[in-house]
């Protein structure tokens, strides 16, 4: 422990704090919405968040303002972002909290199936397997037969891990 | 994925994107709020301290930079983000007091079991971006 160098143990102080916070974020969005739509929670949130995100950056000394060539894969990223939680916010008041977490994080996969069209990364032997793995999760989880109410749930989850993956390979 | 190939060139800032990044979102957002949800929202103290738990990211964003620059994430940000996957997922269920019928649940197994194996892949692979 004492020959990690403070890089590495600050980052890792400050993913195991991400993790804490991410995970209750989804409580707190699922309670959230019983006083708010999915647009306007989404807005809300993503506002206060970019306001308070001023002044950390201002700490840092990085710079506010993008440059002309980054303009538009940011563009895209707060494209992708919205479609993200749009998507995601209105399975959460359609669906359950459990299934619509597990849907939206099949985003891995989708990163793996959108680089090997989009970037040409080709997927081992160990990666191939895991996708199908998550292929036949997806069917048994999202049960397509049944075309029941829930199923609108389901397609909005997996279009959230779908443009969460397609940002990441932005 | 972007980020980190113009890192190669010249220094970006991942907590400027991001914020351009939500600066963009919540615009999109606020025009679909004004074209496709007419019913008012009930303000509420709860719902204004929910959405403040967003704003808590900036210091998670911080560690994710600083472990892709330090270039932990070839090897360690794929396998984190499917562990930790896998414990929000839990916690959730938990406090939402949520049972999921067997079908659902042997779904959920078969993407956890999944997301286990790339956290467990040896070779880095192109999820290795967070949200």
């Amino acid at each position: 422990m004492s020959d990690l160098d403070p890089e590495r143990r600050n980052a890792g102080v400050a993913l195991a704090l991400l993790s804490l916070i991410w995970g209750y974020n989804w409580v707190a969005m699922k309670t959230g919405l019983a006083d708010a739509g999915p647009l306007q929670f989404a807005t809300l949130r993503f506002t206060l968040a970019a306001l308070c995100m001023i002044p950390v950056i201002m700490r840092f000394r990085a710079p506010l303002l993008p440059r002309r060539e980054q303009w538009p894969a940011v563009a895209i990223l707060g494209f992708m972002l919205a479609a993200n939680f749009a998507c995601t916010l209105a399975a959460l008041r359609l669906g359950g909290t459990g299934k619509t977490a597990v849907l939206v994080y099949t985003m891995p996969f989708w990163v793996l199936v959108f680089a090997w069209l989009a970037l040409r990364e080709r997927l081992d032997r160990w990666q191939g397997i895991a996708v199908a793995i998550a292929l036949a999760g997806l069917v048994v989880l999202v049960e397509p037969w049944t075309l029941s109410g829930g199923m609108l749930a389901s397609v909005l989850a997996l279009g959230a891990g779908m443009s969460w993956g397609a940002s990441v390979c932005t | 994925m972007y980020v980190k190939n113009l890192q190669k060139k010249t220094s970006v800032s991942m907590l400027m994107i991001t914020l351009w990044q939500m600066i963009i979102g919540s615009l999109l957002l606020g025009l679909g709020w004004g074209w496709l949800e007419a019913e008012p929202i009930r303000w509420t103290v709860a719902l204004a301290l929910l959405s403040a738990t967003r704003p808590c990211w900036p210091p998670g964003w911080r560690g994710c930079s600083s472990t892709m620059r330090s270039g932990a994430c070839r090897r360690e940000w794929s396998p984190w983000h499917a562990r930790h996957a896998g414990d929000r997922r839990a916690g959730r269920m938990a406090a939402m007091g949520e049972r999921p019928a067997p079908l659902e649940a042997t779904g959920m197994v078969l993407i956890g079991t999944a997301l286990a194996m790339l956290a467990g892949s040896p070779r880095p692979n192109a999820a290795t971006a967070g949200r």
